[in-house]
């Protein structure tokens, strides 16, 4: 089987006079390029390349309750590598049991997400770094007091000469938890193997049956879980709701007349394992979302006009359903350990 | 080997100069008669110094204390008569009650004809649309204006600068006992608010050039019903009060020429 995973040893270091952005690496930290055949280039700007030290940093930084007020929970406590870096829980539960509005999403192949959120309220992964920590539904703490914790410690600061050649500062703190969370690519399920390694036995005749399925006119999965990242990226009214607490993409934008209930659409990969399921988790299982497609949807005013129902035999949709569970691929978490 | 050794030194030199920030070029230099610009400010509850954790009585007979009052200012401008602009530096600057004066550099010395600047951040900056503009998490610098505050002056989830954050607790009765909290958080573009302030000045090369801000947080509270007006994060239901909330900081500021007033 082809490779799809390289690790390809470059050589390092943008030279160059500007202020900021400017990282340096070197041959005992050489860079790591993700390259997978069959998606997308990962785009990065200059200085942010991935190196196996900043990638073990920003995995350690995840880990650790030093980013919540309280130091009782970490970013990991609501993206768990065996649930595919979600939780399991129906919206995100942050320090003292507080309960956050929307569901916490898997963090695999974030990498190639033009925005971040679900209704794609931040542009980067750096950024988005302070929405959680500062969040008081989640670690309620300043992102500066964050920082001076992680300062204090004199092995972060080893760990952050050796990754930056700097100090921990507000640009190397955030770079160093989005390395880690571009390192986490979801390419190698069986649905991979099959569809672009050519591997006829990597799915089995159901799932077969099921894909075809998702990928027929009646169903139109593709339509918006466009292969092979399994989303376009596009904000979908899904018709879950007739009447919206969580405005969604109107959050961000305000125009409640085009926007609201409008969400991301969300990546199909590992989804056997992020169950509950939608923005606020109000559906428990796969059944329940291909019969909430089915159904045809709320009608909400913005409800997308792809979402118009199907019909579906209990048959089909044990296919489907053996169809998504053949997206699970969470190997690449185990890389990188320190 | 000593032909090399001079090469090396002299390459060296030559990297360090072409990473040089330009503080030794002698254009950006400031010159011996320009003339610095200062903005201070003078902060007041009413008749009253202004200072946070301090209680102040409004005129309906509420007592009222601010636990948080900050705002961003940027891009400050000189116009000479003829329309030139100076550009004063540096281009953001955020203003917490403590601050007492902002040094914006200089100008030539001549006519200082109007001061120019923004309450907020600009569109070209702020991120909120997901343009290139900076983020936080782009500086190096902790201690620059537009990197991670210690308050929080950056909504992650809208991508954009908190323009005004003004947070505090309300004693409805005044019996001694706080009843509320009220919580500003006012931004996106629409917010800020560009100010323009005629000075009509002619400055000496002896001069110094201050220019007054004053905000009068009683005013900011007058007619706002802080039974039913105490929350806008700016975005949603809250939209419309957030709006009056920085037309109402707008009203309560003002820029003067002179300076030095200062305060708590």
């Amino acid at each position: 089987m082809k490779h799809y995973f390289l690790l390809g040893f470059l050589c390092f270091l943008v030279a160059s006079c500007q202020n900021e952005k400017v990282i340096s690496g070197g041959n005992e930290d050489p860079m790591v390029q993700i390259r997978i055949d069959h998606f997308p280039d990962m785009e990065l700007e200059e200085g942010k390349e991935l190196t196996p030290k900043r990638i073990a940093l920003g995995r350690k930084l995840f880990f650790d309750p030093i980013l919540s007020r309280d130091q009782t929970i970490s970013c990991a406590t609501c993206h768990l590598p065996h649930l595919a870096f979600s939780d399991g829980q129906t919206v995100a539960i942050g320090i003292e049991g507080r309960r956050h509005f929307r569901n916490s999403p898997s963090l695999f192949n974030v990498a190639w997400q033009p925005y971040l959120f679900m209704d794609g309220g931040n542009p980067s992964l750096e950024s988005q770094v302070i929405g959680p920590i500062e969040e008081h539904r989640e670690m309620d703490i300043p992102f500066t007091e964050a920082m001076a914790r992680v300062a204090a410690k004199q092995e972060y600061q080893n760990l952050f000469q050796a990754a930056f050649k700097d100090d921990v500062n507000p640009y190397t703190l955030s770079l160093a938890l989005a390395t880690y969370e571009r390192s986490l690519v979801s390419y190698n399920s069986p649905f991979d193997r099959f569809e672009y390694a050519r591997d006829s036995t990597a799915l089995n005749t159901q799932q077969q049956r099921g894909l075809e399925l998702f990928k027929s006119a009646r169903l139109n999965c593709n339509a918006c879980h466009q292969l092979p990242l399994t989303t376009d990226f596009s904000f979908k009214n899904n018709g879950l709701k007739l009447n919206y607490e969580d405005e969604g993409r109107a959050r961000v934008t305000n125009n409640m007349a085009e926007d609201e209930g409008r969400f991301k659409v969300a990546t199909l990969r590992n989804i056997d394992l992020t169950a509950p399921y939608m923005h606020d988790g109000s559906l428990n299982s796969l059944e329940e979302v291909i019969d909430h497609y089915a159904s045809g949807g709320s009608g909400h005013r913005l409800q997308s006009p792809l979402v118009k129902g199907f019909s579906i035999s209990p048959n089909e949709k044990v296919d489907l359903i053996a169809f998504l569970k053949a997206l699970t691929d969470t190997s690449s978490y185990k890389d990188y350990q320190l | 080997m000593k032909i090399q050794n001079i090469s090396l030194v002299i390459a060296a030199l030559f990297f360090f100069a072409a990473c040089d920030d330009g503080d030794d070029d002698p254009v950006s230099q400031p010159l011996a008669q320009d003339v610095p610009v200062f903005l201070h400010y003078d902060f007041k509850f009413g008749e009253d110094d202004f200072q946070l954790n301090t209680n102040y009585t409004t005129d309906g007979g509420a007592v009222v204390r601010y636990t948080l009052a900050s705002f961003y200012l940027s891009k400050p401008v000189i116009m000479d008569d003829a329309g030139g602009m100076t550009m004063l530096s540096p281009d953001y600057h955020i203003i917490r009650p403590d601050v007492m004066m902002s040094n914006l550099g200089t100008m030539e010395p001549g006519h200082a004809h109007m001061f120019n600047v923004s309450i907020g951040i600009d569109e070209a900056t702020n991120t909120e649309e997901g343009a290139n503009g900076m983020q936080p998490t782009d500086f190096t610098d902790a201690s620059h204006p537009l990197a991670p505050q210690a308050e929080g002056m950056y909504w992650s989830w809208a991508s954009g600068y908190i323009f005004v954050k003004i947070e505090g607790e309300v004693d409805y009765e005044g019996d001694g006992t706080f009843d509320n909290t009220f919580k500003y958080h006012l931004g996106t573009n629409e917010f800020r608010k560009d100010r323009s302030t005629m000075l009509h000045s002619d400055v000496a090369a002896s001069d110094t050039l201050g220019i007054t801000m004053a905000v009068d947080y009683e005013m900011f509270l007058d007619g706002v019903d802080l039974e039913t007006e105490f929350l806008s994060m700016s975005m949603g239901d809250g939209r419309a009060l957030g709006i009056k909330m920085m037309n109402q900081f707008d009203a309560a500021t003002s820029f003067s020429l002179g300076g030095g007033h200062g305060h708590n």
